[in-house]
């Protein structure tokens, strides 16, 4: 018997009892949905956590500390024989010597004050090396990044032009001002000292570029370049006689004396080639000696919890699977009962023992197929639903984007299509086998 | 004359106990029995003699408890299921009581399905089919299903089914059984045309004498013995026997 005379003999006898088939589909069609909605949550689920992460930074960049500095020295202490570790141009040089570290970037911070005309607004300033600030790529939403030749010329964290208050105002933090920064003068003040009366003299910023509002990283900083930003410092404190060290809490620039190391950099970021890669880079630094973040510590945490999720989601929907399994194996035994008669005139008549497996075999998959098919194409409607509904009863949060709570990527389809058909076609072997047993002669006999 | 053709079922020292519950009951005590290919073969008895157990075991569908039976030289009592069910699409049609039509298949569709168990291509054997069903004299009616026809029609396509795959042997179980005797004669008519054009052996088991006039070896059966076997030279059934018979009823 051929195979195409052997699936049209099939799909004849499944249109023939379109009630049970249709229920026997509609069974699996659950099952289906079931399990392919329930991993769909789960691989959501892992997609917002990914997107999450994606806000807080990026998974191939590590923050380095030195909050060791002030602790009773570790014992394990590696490095070049003092026990000190600092944070300084050697260290940047000594990281990006490491493998799989594409470059090493310190930031030192400096509390600072900034005025627009009669607005004022407390902000950190960072001071970098403009050069490998680019390699950060950060991403901007007006402007350009500022180039070490300019005077004064500064990268804006979009949320820096909105924290402006008018100091005058009854309500300094009820109406923000809006402040136009590249337009408005931008004066700096190299501290957070509190002025009671007069302010001493600043120095006018070239606001070159603000950071994009996707990104949540640099919102309230103000980068500069380094060398300048020293000089611009020194400037100041000599001029209002401020003994070193007390200007601001953050910006001890105490002069070293000579051969002393000192912390160049209050923070550091490496970023690593590969995420894989990244736990063993980070490992090494803390080696090194000093404290070291990255998120992969929180994704490999989220990655577990989501798996374990996905197991116990993707579980329930294989009950219901099970269930439907069981459901298709029920109909073909019926079906045999009903069809006795049938198969035995059929043996009677030269069917092979091969041909009447097939069959059943067919049919039973095809209970199967079809109920994956639409099962499949239910739980599209369903993640839409889902996604659509209750991602937008809770609105659209910008902080973490629009949220997904249901992703069915394509091979997630194409596993439940071929899934719910080999289950159709484990529940059929069972019936298929015992349609081969019937005697031929029991089942003529039957009237 | 008989004698002179091959013998294609050979039935030595048959035996078929039945055990119900603890009692044993005899269905054949011991028969031997030999067909001659192309021969039109009655077995006549009345229910309960043994005849329908002596054909399902020619037909493989039992096994004996004793004897053997060999068609074209071959053992049947000794093959598995599969080497049957390889065997009877190659030798056997099979004729039935209650005709056994697929209800949900149309007349030329059932005709044609010893040949799909075949593998033959479908416009092969949609042709072969159709030409079978010309000749039972149901061509134009090869789109109806079963239950639009007649218990006459319905055995008619049933026929055409036995036919269809060109095997040598064909049982015919109470072929006339759920019919009116003038559409009985029909069938046997039919039936002993298209077996006598090709040669072809029938063996038919019916407890209807008047079947038996169209047989050219009446096996009568009784109580699972064979009491007596009678041979009509085959030139003289349609004479002596068919055409006196049917004349009685075809002024009807």
């Amino acid at each position: 018997m051929n195979s195409i005379d052997l699936a049209l003999m099939g799909i004849k006898n499944l249109l023939r009892r379109k009630a049970r088939t249709i229920l026997t589909v509609l069974g699996v069609i659950i099952g289906t949905a079931a399990i392919v909605v329930m991993v769909s949550l789960g691989l959501g689920m892992n997609k917002a956590f990914e997107q999450q992460l994606e806000q807080y930074g990026s998974l191939t960049m590590i923050d380095i500390y030195n909050y060791r500095m002030y602790d009773i020295m570790p014992q394990d202490s590696s490095g070049s024989g003092t026990d000190q570790v600092y944070l300084d141009d050697d260290t940047v040089a000594m990281i990006e010597s490491m493998d799989h570290v594409e470059f090493a970037i310190g930031f030192k911070r400096f509390d600072s004050k900034i005025y627009a005309g009669k607005y004022e607004n407390y902000s950190n300033v960072k001071a970098v090396a403009l050069d490998k600030l680019a390699l950060m790529n950060i991403k901007l939403s007006q402007g350009v990044m500022p180039t070490a030749e300019g005077h004064y010329e500064a990268l804006f964290g979009f949320q820096v032009a909105q924290n402006f208050y008018d100091p005058q105002s009854r309500n300094p933090y009820g109406n923000r001002p809006q402040v136009n920064i590249f337009e408005d003068k931008i004066e700096l003040l190299p501290t957070s000292q509190y002025y009671e009366k007069r302010r001493p003299r600043g120095y006018i910023l070239q606001p070159t570029g603000v950071t994009s509002e996707t990104d949540w990283n640099y919102a309230w900083d103000i980068f500069m370049d380094y060398e300048t930003f020293e000089k611009l410092k020194a400037d100041f404190d000599r001029k209002n006689k401020i003994e070193n060290g007390s200007g601001g809490t953050g910006g001890s620039t105490r002069k070293p004396k000579s051969n002393e190391k000192v912390n160049k950099y209050d923070e550091m970021k490496v970023s690593v080639d590969h995420v894989k890669n990244v736990q063993e880079v980070q490992d090494q630094i803390k080696a090194m000696g000093f404290e070291a973040y990255s998120l992969t510590d929180a994704l490999e945490n989220m990655k577990k919890t989501s798996a374990m999720i996905q197991a116990i989601l993707g579980g329930i929907g294989a009950v219901s699977l099970f269930i439907a399994a069981i459901g298709i194996t029920n109909t073909m035994v019926m079906s045999i009962y009903e069809r006795t008669k049938e198969i035995g005139v059929m043996k009677v008549i030269g069917a092979q023992l091969k041909d009447i497996k097939r069959l059943f075999l067919f049919e039973a998959s095809m209970l199967g197929f079809f109920g994956g098919l639409l099962g499949i194409a239910f739980s599209y409607g369903v993640s839409f639903i889902i996604n659509s509904v209750i991602s937008g009863m809770s609105g659209d949060s910008g902080y973490y984007g629009p949220q997904i709570l249901s992703y069915i990527p394509a091979w997630l389809a194409l596993l439940g299509l071929g899934f719910s058909t080999v289950i159709g076609l484990i529940a059929g072997y069972y019936p298929a086998v015992r349609a081969t047993k019937l005697s031929a002669l029991e089942a003529i006999r039957t009237e | 004359m008989s004698n002179l053709k091959e013998i294609i079922i050979e039935i030595k020292d048959l035996r078929k106990v039945y055990k119900i519950g603890t009692e044993k009951v005899v269905a054949l005590n011991k028969i031997d029995l030999n067909i001659h290919k192309g021969e039109i073969c009655c077995v006549l008895g009345t229910s309960g003699s043994g005849k329908s157990t002596l054909l399902n075991m020619m037909a493989g569908l039992e096994k004996p408890s004793r004897g053997t039976i060999q068609i074209k030289g071959e053992a049947i009592e000794k093959m598995n299921e599969k080497k049957l069910a390889k065997f009877r699409q190659k030798n056997i049609g099979f004729i039935f009581q209650s005709y056994n039509l697929m209800t949900a298949l149309t007349a030329l569709e059932n005709v044609a399905m010893p040949l799909i168990f075949r593998g033959t291509p479908r416009n092969i054997r949609e042709k072969v089919a159709l030409k079978h069903l010309e000749m039972v004299g149901l061509k134009d009616r090869y789109k109806h299903r079963p239950t639009q026809m007649s218990g006459g029609q319905q055995q008619r396509v049933g026929i055409a089914r036995a036919f269809v795959g060109s095997p040598e042997i064909i049982f015919a179980d109470e072929p006339t059984g759920n019919l009116d005797t003038k559409t009985s004669i029909e069938i046997m008519h039919i039936m002993w045309k298209m077996a006598r054009e090709k040669d072809q052996t029938i063996v038919i088991v019916t407890h209807d004498p008047e079947v038996a006039l169209y047989a050219d070896k009446v096996i009568h059966i009784r109580d699972g013995d064979i009491q007596s076997i009678e041979n009509r030279e085959e030139d003289d059934v349609m004479e002596k026997y068919i055409k006196p018979y049917e004349a009685t009823y075809v002024k009807i």
